[in-house]
Parts: C-alpha cells; sequence; structure tokens
C-alpha cells in the first residue's frame, strides 16, 4: 500500500513538472537566458532536466524574472565538501565490504560431506 | 564558452572519445557475456553484464579527476567528462530496466510497486533491502545526466550546479551498498571488481587530498594586507605559479611577454584549475575544456561573456606581492611590468 503510495505520488510530480516543463521550454526561457534566443534544437534535452527538477526551477526562475543577480560566491565550500564526500566514502565503503564479506552466505560445502551429513 | 545554445558542442575530438568510450563498453559487455562464470540465462545475464559495466565506469568516471591532477598526459579523458557521465547513467538504467522487464514486469502489484517491496537478498542477507540503494543512486545519476547541458550550469550558477553534481558521492556510495548486499553475495565475479575498484578509488582521493593539503597556504602580512606571492622569477614564460591564501579561493599568477597579471584561479565555467592552464594566443586557457580569459581583465574574448575575478599585483625589489581582495569578475588591471 505504502510502494502504491509512493508510485502515484512520483507519478503525480513527475505530471505537474513536465506540465511547467513545457511552459518554461516555449514560453519562459527566452527572458531568462540570452543564449537560449533562436536557439531551439537544444530545449528537447532540457524536458527530462525540469520535469524532474521542476521545485528548483521555479525558484530560480523566479529569482531571474525578479533581475536578482548571483553573488560572486566563493567556491571554498565546495571544495569542503568534496574533501568531507571523500572522508566519508573512506569510511562508508570498507565498513559495507566488511559487512558484505562477514554475512555472505559461506560457499556450498563439497558433495560428500553433505552426502554425509543428510539424515 | 558558446553565445547560442546547440544540443551538443561536437568536435573531432569529442566525436573520437565516445567512439571510443562506447566501443570500450561493447567490448567489455561481449566479453562479460562470453566469459560469464556459472550457467546463467540470457535476461540474468546481460542484468549482470550491464550492472558490472555501470560499476566500472561509475569508478572510472571518478578516478578521472584525481588522475588528472597527478598526472597532466590525464587531462584529455577530464574534457569530455560530462558525456562519460552520461553514458554511465544511461547503461546503469539499463540494467534496472533490464531488472524491472525479469524479475517485477509480471507482479499483480505493478512492477514498480513490486521493486520497491521485493525482498530478493539471500543467505544471512535475506530482508536487507539493497534495492532501494540502487534506486537512489540511479535517481542521483539521472538528475546528474539531465543536468549536464551548460545551460543549466548558466541557470543555476556555477556554484549550486557543482554541488548538485556532488551527489555523484553519494551516488557512488550508494552504489557500493547496491552491490556489496546484492551481487557481491551471490556472485563470485563481482568480489574482486567491486574491492578493487572501490577501495582503489578511495585510496586515489585520499592521496590526491592529501597532496593538495599539504600545498603550503598564504596569510596576508599587517599591516600592508599584502601576500607575498613568489619571486619574480619563479613564473615561467606563458604559465603561472597559484597562491593558496588561507582564508579566500586560491589565485594564479600568470606571466605574458615579461607581464605579470592574476586572476581567480577558478575557471567560470566548472571551477577547473586555470593557474595549471597556458597563455595562447594571449588569452589564459582553461587545461580541462579550453575556456579563454584576457590577462587585464579576466574577461572571455567577445562574443562569449564568461568573467573570473581579476587581483592587483605590486612588485617590492623581486618580490611579487599579491592584493587578496578579488576585484569584481571582468575588472580591468593593468598588467605589472617589471622594471
Ligand atoms: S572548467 Fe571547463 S573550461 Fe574551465
Amino acid at each position: 500500500m505504502t510502494a502504491h503510495l509512493l508510485v502515484l505520488a512520483v507519478e503525480a510530480y513527475l505530471g505537474v513538472g513536465l506540465v511547467l516543463a513545457l511552459v518554461f521550454v516555449f514560453a519562459l526561457i527566452d527572458r531568462i537566458d540570452p543564449q537560449a534566443h533562436g536557439a531551439h534544437a537544444f530545449r528537447p534535452l532540457l524536458l527530462p532536466g525540469l520535469t524532474l527538477l521542476w521545485p528548483l526551477v521555479l525558484v530560480r526562475t523566479l529569482a531571474k524574472l525578479r533581475g536578482m543577480t548571483d553573488p560572486l560566491a566563493s567556491q571554498r565550500a565546495n571544495l569542503a565538501a568534496h574533501r568531507m564526500a571523500w572522508l566519508g566514502l573512506a569510511v562508508l565503503i570498507p565498513v559495507a565490504l566488511v559487512l558484505a564479506w562477514s554475512l555472505k552466505a559461506p560457499t556450498e560445502a563439497p558433495q560428500s560431506i553433505r552426502i554425509g551429513d543428510a539424515p | 564558452m558558446s553565445v547560442k545554445y546547440v544540443p551538443v558542442s561536437w568536435t573531432t575530438s569529442k566525436k573520437l572519445y565516445d567512439a571510443g568510450l562506447i566501443a570500450g563498453i561493447a567490448l567489455y559487455l561481449l566479453a562479460f557475456s562470453h566469459f560469464a562464470i556459472g550457467a546463467v540465462d540470457d535476461q540474468a545475464l546481460r542484468i549482470r553484464a550491464l550492472g558490472s559495466c555501470a560499476f566500472l565506469l561509475l569508478s572510472l568516471v571518478l578516478a578521472i579527476g584525481p588522475l588528472a591532477r597527478l598526472d597532466r598526459r590525464f587531462l584529455p579523458l577530464l574534457y569530455n567528462r560530462r558525456h562519460f557521465g552520461v553514458i554511465t547513467c544511461t547503461i546503469a538504467a539499463g540494467h534496472a530496466l533490464a531488472v524491472l522487464g525479469w524479475y517485477f514486469a509480471f507482479s499483480p502489484l505493478g512492477p514498480y510497486d513490486a521493486m520497491l517491496v521485493a525482498d530478493i537478498g539471500s543467505g544471512h542477507l535475506r530482508g536487507v533491502p539493497f534495492i532501494p540503494f540502487g534506486i537512489a543512486a540511479l535517481l542521483i545519476l539521472l538528475v546528474l545526466a539531465v543536468t549536464s547541458h551548460d545551460f543549466w550550469l548558466s541557470f543555476l550558477t556555477p556554484k549550486l550546479w557543482k554541488a548538485l553534481h556532488l551527489g555523484v558521492y553519494a551516488a557512488y556510495g550508494l552504489v557500493v551498498l547496491h552491490v556489496a548486499f546484492g551481487a557481491l553475495q551471490a556472485q563470485r565475479a563481482f568480489e574482486i571488481e567491486v574491492t578493487v575498484c572501490a577501495l582503489g578509488l578511495v585510496a586515489l582521493h585520499l592521496w590526491t587530498g592529501f597532496r593538495e593539503g599539504r600545498k603550503p597556504r598564504m596569510a596576508a602580512a599587517a599591516p600592508s594586507g599584502l601576500v607575498h606571492a613568489c619571486k619574480l622569477g619563479d613564473i615561467a614564460e606563458g604559465r603561472a605559479i597559484v597562491v593558496r591564501l588561507t582564508d579566500a579561493d586560491p589565485v594564479a599568477i600568470f606571466r605574458h611577454e615579461g607581464r605579470l597579471s592574476a586572476v581567480s584561479h577558478l575557471c567560470a565555467h566548472q571551477n577547473g584549475p586555470l593557474g595549471e592552464g597556458r597563455v595562447i594566443d594571449g588569452c589564459i586557457t582553461c587545461p580541462w575544456h579550453g575556456f579563454q580569459y584576457r590577462l587585464e581583465d579576466g574577461r572571455a574574448p567577445p562574443p562569449f561573456t564568461e568573467r573570473i575575478a581579476t587581483y592587483r599585483l605590486h612588485l617590492t625589489g623581486d618580490d611579487v606581492m599579491l592584493d587578496p581582495s578579488p576585484n569584481p569578475p571582468g575588472t580591468y588591471v593593468q598588467p605589472l611590468e617589471p622594471a
């Protein structure tokens, strides 16, 4: 039941996303990105991303339409996140592998032993 | 670096890159099917081959960055890394669709519902839900693939786009969990691939990070507020040195025709390391994808519009001193001419 509701929610989310994506590529993109003027062939490529990320697209579109400029952001936060990600993976990956190996079902016993063990 | 978007800005090297990659994948899938251990039916073989190939590709694509930092000869691999990523996602999606079509297609619940509630762990792991790890990883890879066009970089801003694409590391962690508690439990062939790839990749990233972290960072000296960047003779003609600051973005100081200019070390495209690039045709050229910037104002030559921050330099004897406060991107600064 929960799985079914989840699937329905995802379908609804994507449905709304697709409608907004079409509005975006037909009516809005020219107003927010000068590099899109006169460029049409690339627009279908945007549809999957616009559909999947429509809440983010909505926020960014409103910001662009209001003429908000993007502050010059420092990139150090991303570089630090990159370092943290690999430190995290350096712990997660060995732990996952050791756990997986220790839980692994023993390989099948040789035939002769299994015959002897049989009731 | 385009004035009008196109679906894909093909170049000969991109075509060669993609052709080589696709040929490599085809060979791998063929070899996997040919040398597969144990009698399995065609469909199960296809699922395993695609899964194994996707894992290998994801490991490789994540290895390109650190390899290029360790040795410049790997830079050509980085040039078209986005296509590599999209192809990886396509193979992973092929694996998921093959699973869906084989194991869940005829479930009375419907294939998607059935996949979410399935318990197909084996041995001690019966009940360990490894499939959701795979679904989550695939979703992340999909988001990255569908936002790989340059439009997204400009629409989301490079900072947000980069942050979003850091999700690839979460995807890799999830894929390792998916494989460790799934395929690795049942198939010997995966043991070596997963262990070597995953641990090798971690070691590679830690080693590169360790090397980067050991590079000295400079702080501004009081009361001038200037940073001693280097000696005049330290910078080779047409090249740069990179000044890493304690609490600001790194700066690249270039020498061109004997004159010095300082700009951000981070490319406006995808934060590539500009200071590791060269001056070509009078412009700083990014080693990653070739974006160019003028030395005196950090602007891409017309008709392109990208801009990076510039910095002011001073000369004290033969000591090059840097003012670490960035000028707004595109600000003209007269190149420093040593006497
Ligand atoms: S990061 Fe792509 S050209 Fe610099």
